[in-house]
């Protein structure tokens, strides 16, 4: 009697890699929470919980099986708050959950089938849509005192000649305004090396994709640290650069889409309207991901030429 | 075929812009706001019927050779008569439109119609052919307009729709937006007829180009 | 007698298509033609109104070729003296962008309007907008101190040189007024 395959497995599951996950994205969201105040929680957890309810419901509608217990709703949901400032009003997240869930994932055939990063894509919506709301940014600790004290993010900060630009210590620790997520390097490092360790995300595009930003930016004549410690660099290299279904598997590709991200971020950084670029640049990068994976294919030894 | 079916072609089976999928630039350029979905549709829909009657009108007399050239010189005649009065009567359509009414020469849906219907029917029919597909386009125009007019600026025709404190979506009035809610249209249309078993499967070729019936090629397998 | 009926029949066909459709042209034209030039003077008096609204009426002036060449398309003269409306245009950074200045008896601005301009939206066309034309208000001579509009450097840049031509050609004629 012969089975079928296959006939190793491995405990691996999606659920306990999507778990890893959002183990990893802990360390980010308390330090939101400390910086920005209670409602960074509430954010997230509106997130979180409107997507896997969208997905429910698509699911469940369409008479298609549940797949809401493989937690990669509530991941999609958890780094879609992170994008999004702590003032944002709940409806508009609730839409934001809505486009990541329903029209870039489910719509195109569910996880594995996404063209691009979910929570990236709604963030991009969101911020094309609602740009104002999108792009108020409060002070750190803000919610110690009675009033709402407006700001700007490092980036745009370090881009005015006459501000005043925290310090790399500053922007290390997230004392800064900015989205939720994105503030506190430190938080997201120590998710990163937990995923490393964990063998859940290869190292390589993430690093491929700081490194260029780090050597551009000296280049041009920045303070490169700075400039790899603001904006959404580390949260989108880390945990949106590195989703399965949108960046390349070999590892050349990895490499290529690491780099491609870091350039066109330094372009519409340095050279476009927009401060931040990391967004648009993942979001161009895993459109052009199944065109990396097959110009880096490993080549086969033997057989007939084809 | 009888009068009302070819009438009713235009605005449902073979609605130009949302099944035969004609017409697409104008159709996004112009749907920003409801109003001028609404006054494109229209001035096409003149250009459309004044070109059908006259191509159909002159079938007889037209050469093959020269068919194309003298549809287009009728189809811009007619054009330019619109843009004139556009211009005179009412100018700020005109001002909104821009480029796109004198563009509506090149618009495929009215060369489309003038090469596969006028030239082979009669007046009469020419006539209703163009009052049906001018009423499915400016009616196309009319559904995708509004609906991005509502969702991103928050009114429609000019009214306030949306509450105070509640921001419309910009992105609906620019270009991803208009691409989006046309596909979801379309996609609409496709479930709604296929719903009524109009659409029969056919998978390549020929026969599954829904322009099958003017070709003379339903039974063709490849193109 | 092939190749007559081949060449001579579509030609002669197409010509009379051609000649029946321009008829029809010419005749539109010459109907519309009136409305359309009489839109265009309604727009314009109250464009000038706008920027110069002491006006009662206005009275226009000639432009030398030395000034249209720095861009001024038309100067109108107040009738009860309560200054000039400078029509003047320049290379933005999507096109030509179409300017209207009013200027008081002693050449300061009074008001600026923007006519026609394509600059990018929400970048180079917050140029069109008041909170940007009100910096121009007062000023007489030039405009270079006045400030750009940050991540509109182009479209700024090029509105404060069609002030600043706007300027010079009032320099050149008020002693005409």
């Amino acid at each position: 009697m012969v089975a079928s395959s296959p006939h190793i497995k491995d405990a691996m599951t999606t659920q306990k890699i999507m778990l890893n996950v959002i183990i990893a994205l802990t360390p980010a969201l308390i330090a939101s929470v400390i910086i920005f105040g209670f409602r960074a929680l509430l954010v997230t957890a509106v997130c979180a919980v409107s997507c896997v309810m969208f997905e429910y419901l698509y699911r469940a509608l369409l008479k298609k099986d549940n797949t809401t217990s493989d937690l990669s709703a509530v991941v999609t949901g958890m780094l879609l708050a992170f994008n999004l400032p702590v003032t944002i009003p709940i409806w508009m997240a609730v839409i934001g959950s809505f486009v990541s869930i329903v029209v870039v994932k489910q719509l195109f055939g569910g996880i594995g089938q996404n063209f691009a990063n979910p929570a990236i894509v709604g963030r991009i919506v969101l911020f094309l849509s609602f740009s104002s709301a999108m792009s108020t940014w409060v002070e750190p600790f803000y919610y110690r005192s009675a009033d709402v004290v407006a700001t700007a993010t490092p980036l745009a900060l370090l881009s005015d000649p006459a501000a005043a630009i925290p310090s790399n210590m500053e922007l290390f620790l997230g004392l800064t305004g900015g989205c939720l997520g994105e503030t506190c390097a430190l938080a997201l490092l120590i998710g990163g090396v937990y995923l490393v360790a964990r063998r859940i995300i290869n190292p390589m595009a993430p690093v491929a994709f700081i490194g260029t930003v780090f050597v551009g930016s000296f280049l041009l004549g920045l303070d490169p640290v700075a400039q790899i410690l603001s904006g959404g660099l580390m949260l989108g290299a880390i945990f949106m650069a590195t989703d399965y279904a949108t960046s390349p598997v070999t590892f050349w590709g990895k490499c290529i889409f690491g780099v491609g991200c870091g350039l066109i971020t330094l372009l519409i950084r340095n050279f476009a309207s927009y401060p931040e670029g990391v967004s648009f640049a993942i979001l161009l990068m895993n459109i052009l991901t199944p065109y990396i994976e097959k110009l880096t294919r490993p080549r086969v030894f033997g057989g007939a030429k084809a | 075929m009888n009068r009302m079916k070819i009438l009713m072609n235009g605005i449902i089976k073979e609605n130009p812009v949302l099944v035969l999928l004609l017409g697409t630039c104008p159709t996004l350029a112009v749907t920003t706001m409801a109003k001028n979905g609404l006054g494109m549709g229209l001035a096409a829909t003149f250009v459309l019927i004044g070109s059908n009657v006259v191509i159909s009108l002159l079938k007889k007399v037209i050469p093959d050779k020269v068919r194309i050239p003298a549809y287009i010189v009728v189809i811009a005649g007619f054009v330019t008569i619109i843009q004139l009065l556009v211009k005179a009567l009412v100018p700020f359509l005109d001002k909104e439109l821009g480029i796109f009414l004198p563009l509506i020469v090149v618009n495929c849906i009215i060369l489309a119609r003038a090469e596969l219907f006028a030239s082979k029917n009669t007046v009469l029919n020419s006539l209703l052919d163009g009052v049906g597909m001018g009423l499915g386009f400016t009616m196309a125009l009319l559904i995708i307009g509004s609906i991005r007019e509502i969702i991103g600026a928050g009114t429609w025709f000019g009214i306030t729709l949306l509450p105070a404190g509640v921001e419309p979506m910009k992105i609906f009035a620019s270009a991803p937006g208009g691409f989006f809610v046309f596909g979801c249209v379309i996609a609409a249309v496709n479930f709604i007829s296929r719903k009524r078993g109009k659409t029969v499967k056919k998978s390549t070729g020929c026969a599954a180009c829904p322009m099958a019936e003017q070709c003379g090629k339903t039974n063709e397998g490849g193109c | 007698m092939n190749i007559v009926r081949e060449i001579i029949k579509p030609t002669a066909v197409l010509l009379i298509i051609c000649l029946v459709v321009t008829a029809c042209l010419v005749g539109t034209y010459q109907l519309t033609a009136p409305i359309i030039a009489a839109q265009g003077d309604a727009a314009s008096n109250e464009a000038r109104k706008e920027v110069l609204p002491d006006a009662d009426g206005f009275e226009k002036l000639d432009v030398d070729e030395a000034l249209a060449g720095t861009g001024i398309l038309e100067i109108h003269k107040a009738k009860n003296g309560a200054g000039v409306t400078v029509k003047a245009v320049g290379k933005g950074y999507g096109g030509d962008i179409t300017v209207m200045t009013g200027l008081d008896g002693e050449g300061a601005v009074v008001a600026v309007k923007v006519l026609e301009a394509s600059e990018t939206p929400g970048l180079g066309s917050k140029t069109a907008e008041p909170d940007f034309l009100n910096r121009f208000t007062g000023k007489s001579g030039n405009v270079d101190d006045v400030q750009t509009i940050a991540g509109a450097t182009i479209s700024s840049t090029a509105m404060k040189g069609i002030l600043n031509a706007t300027l010079a050609a009032y320099d050149q004629i008020k002693g005409e007024l």
